[in-house]
């Protein structure tokens, strides 16, 4: 559950943008956000960002809830709103697209769209991160520029994998996918993510996460013989149930010479499972937040 | 109820828990004003021939009955009748007697309060009568126990608070209730205190979730609730239905459960306290949950930081606030919790507690809550002398 607001964007202090009230300058990421009750809309909240002295010069931006998103409303009019903002907003670098606590509304509950107006907007976004996989479309683009992209879900369909792996992102060296479970939308299997582990997507890419799985054993059997694990500085499998079993098969990747870092934080693993871990690796083990589970159940970090 | 000029020294009575932090703080700060203070704790009391506690000369400050199992027995006890005058079964004799709560549980609260009331009503009786003065009299603290009483209060006097759903038995009257495909409500005990039993819950056609304070142990057979820091989410529909359909019956208050504003990314409402019915501290309280209460692990945000975020409406939150103060007549102090929305120009009253002054460390004109009480006691009794 993401119970907070992120308060660093980009490496930028963030900032509600409600009015011209709140400019600080372009030195900051701004949020901005709606409320059901608001008398702004996030279209306004972004056509006043744009027409400040310096939004030239903006290079991250925060889209928090937008009207109605609880009540099921997509993404669609603000990804369009957003990409027409496009010209007053030319520096752009880095976009969140969708930030929403679980209050505000549960990640499984936010409708997202297609994105890919965003992608082609901003042929200079280097970094897209998106929360919610619901309704989540990539209709194929390509996008020279884009290092850093994360698929915040809690559950990610199998359609928007394909479509995701269809895209040409040749500058990508950092992906996230959050994939979440069944209950709430993943209904995929490894074989969907054989398109990324067979090395031929992202010639740069060095961080690699497949996150918040409730498959994290399958995908860890499987990603330690994959081509694409050579290449890669950091596997990332937290925020799953990953176990005894899949750090069992982690030991595979002892001979992986370019590995830096794995992260298995938010594991089901016992003490004596991560250290014969960290002996069999040569890379950096980070594994915290070590889960009980509850009966026989090994719930993921974010689901609903 | 501070008119009578008299002219041997003023005497405080205490009663509460002596042991309990807030007694001894504000022992403390009666002692720091040369102010003779005694305490005595509510078994002790009601043990005992009312008449031998309490005269003219007394001013009695009744404080929270929290924090001791001998005192909530007796409580529960002298609410048996009560219970079954309303057709009720009222726990009773040796489940009663066996009865040791533990910290945080939610321990019947419907019948609770109707023996806080019974209690109240007695001090009333045996005191009012002879002279014997009060902070807070037994009938304003009983009112605030009662958080519909309060609302209804300000709705009448067309106070903005949240938008009221029917009253409802079980889960499934409350969806009927409200047939909307969407809705966010807001469930509250009726006469809980401390953010217990407080359920925020959400549903979105066949979806449904609910984040509460409620955490429920099974023993022997039973369950038993507590209030959990840690508030817990539930998107198990029989499992939500279980929770609101026991809660409700101890009766259940549902608001629409609106956005609050927010400082530095959490959404936060303000306890204000007012003292003599003028607004006096007030503290912004910021959370990850749907759930501000202090004792949760609320942040505080100073009043330094508050009143300029709020801008013009505090001016007008601040009058607002010493209104709904003054519909509850003869409370010396409260605290009462305001809700500002995310626009942070518009904002609704949820409640007040006759105990909400124990916020430790809080001053306002360089005085804590309870100096300022009792700073404002001492020049009435000046002014009436």
């Amino acid at each position: 559950m993401y119970g907070q607001l992120v308060e660093e964007f980009d490496g930028q202090r963030v900032v509600d943008y409600e009015s011209e009230e709140s400019w600080e300058g372009p030195g900051v990421a701004y949020r901005v956000r709606e409320e059901y009750d608001d008398e702004t809309s996030i279209d306004e909240r972004l056509q006043s960002l744009g027409n400040q002295p310096g939004s030239q010069q903006l290079t991250a931006l925060i889209v928090g809830a937008w009207g109605g998103a609880c009540e099921g409303n997509d993404a669609k009019e603000i990804v369009s709103q957003l990409a027409a903002a496009a010209p007053q907003l030319p520096s752009l670098r880095a976009i969140f697209f969708g930030e929403m606590t679980y209050e505000e509304c549960e990640i499984s509950w936010i409708n997202q769209t297609d994105v890919s107006p965003l992608l082609r907007a901003f042929p200079r976004l280097e970094t897209l991160r998106i929360r919610g996989g619901n309704g989540l479309s990539f209709s194929r683009v390509q996008h020279a520029a884009l290092r850093e992209l994360a698929i915040e879900t809690g559950g990610l369909s199998r359609s928007t994998l394909r479509e995701l792996f269809l895209c040409e992102f040749p500058a990508l060296e950092h992906l996230e996918l959050l994939l979440g479970e069944p209950n709430y939308g993943f209904d995929g299997g490894v074989e969907d993510l054989q398109p990324l582990l067979s090395g031929r997507l992202y010639p740069q890419l060095k961080y690699l996460g497949l996150m918040n799985s409730e498959i994290a054993n399958d995908i860890a059997a499987v990603v330690v013989n994959s081509p694409i694990v050579e290449r890669l500085e950091t596997l990332d499998l937290s925020m799953g149930n990953l176990d005894t079993e899949g750090v069992r098969s982690l030991h595979a990747l002892a001979g992986q010479p370019n590995l830096k870092q794995l992260i298995i934080s938010h594991h089901y693993a016992s003490e004596q499972d991560l250290q014969a871990l960290t002996k069999a690796v040569s890379c950096r083990v980070v594994a915290e937040d070590r889960q009980e589970p509850e009966d026989e159940w090994r719930p993921i970090l974010h689901a609903e | 109820m501070l008119s009578d000029a008299r002219s041997s020294p003023m005497r405080i009575l205490l009663i509460g828990n002596p042991t309990s932090r807030r007694a001894s703080a504000f022992v403390a700060a009666a002692g720091q004003r040369g102010i003779r203070i005694d305490v005595v704790s509510y078994p002790q009391l009601l043990g005992h021939r009312l008449n031998d506690f309490a005269d003219e000369n007394t001013l009695v400050r009744i404080e929270s009955p929290g924090e001791c199992a001998e005192t909530t027995r007796l409580i529960l006890r002298a609410g048996t009748a009560p219970m079954e005058s309303r057709g009720r079964i009222p726990i009773g004799g040796g489940e009663l007697a066996a009865l040791n709560g533990q910290r945080g549980e939610i321990l019947h609260p419907l019948q609770w309060y109707l023996g806080f009331r019974e209690v109240l009503n007695r001090l009333e009786r045996a005191w009012s009568g002879r002279g014997v003065r009060w902070m807070s009299t037994p009938r304003a603290v009983a009112m605030t126990f009662d958080k519909l009483a309060c609302v209804e209060a300000w709705e009448a006097a067309g106070l903005p608070i949240p938008h009221r759903f029917p009253p409802f038995a079980t889960y499934s009257e409350l969806r009927r209730n409200v047939p909307q495909r969407h809705a966010r409500v807001f469930l509250k005990l009726r006469y809980g205190y401390s953010a217990m039993g407080a359920v925020a819950l959400e549903w979105r056609a066949s979806s449904v979730r609910a984040i509460t304070t409620v955490d429920v142990v099974w023993s022997r057979g039973r369950p038993r609730l507590f209030v959990t820091k840690r508030p817990r989410v539930l998107h198990r529909e029989f499992e939500i239905a279980w929770l609101i359909d026991t809660l409700a019956m101890e009766e259940v208050l549902a608001e629409a459960w609106l956005p609050k504003a927010r400082w530095r990314g959490r959404s936060f409402d303000l306890r204000i306290v007012t003292i003599g019915q003028r607004v006096q501290h007030t503290v912004g309280r910021s959370s990850d949950s749907p759930f501000t209460n202090l004792n949760l692990d609320a942040r505080r945000i100073p009043r330094t930081d508050i009143v300029p975020h709020l801008g013009a409406a505090w001016a007008e939150v601040e009058s607002s606030t010493a209104r709904a103060a003054r519909l509850i007549p003869d409370a010396a102090t409260l605290g009462i919790d305001v809700l500002v929305r995310p626009c942070r120009r518009k904002f609704v009253l949820l409640e007040a507690n006759a105990f909400g002054d124990y916020l430790p460390g809080l001053l306002h004109n360089g005085l804590t809550t309870y100096e300022a009480q009792l700073r404002s006691l001492h020049m009435t009794d000046r002014k009436s002398a």
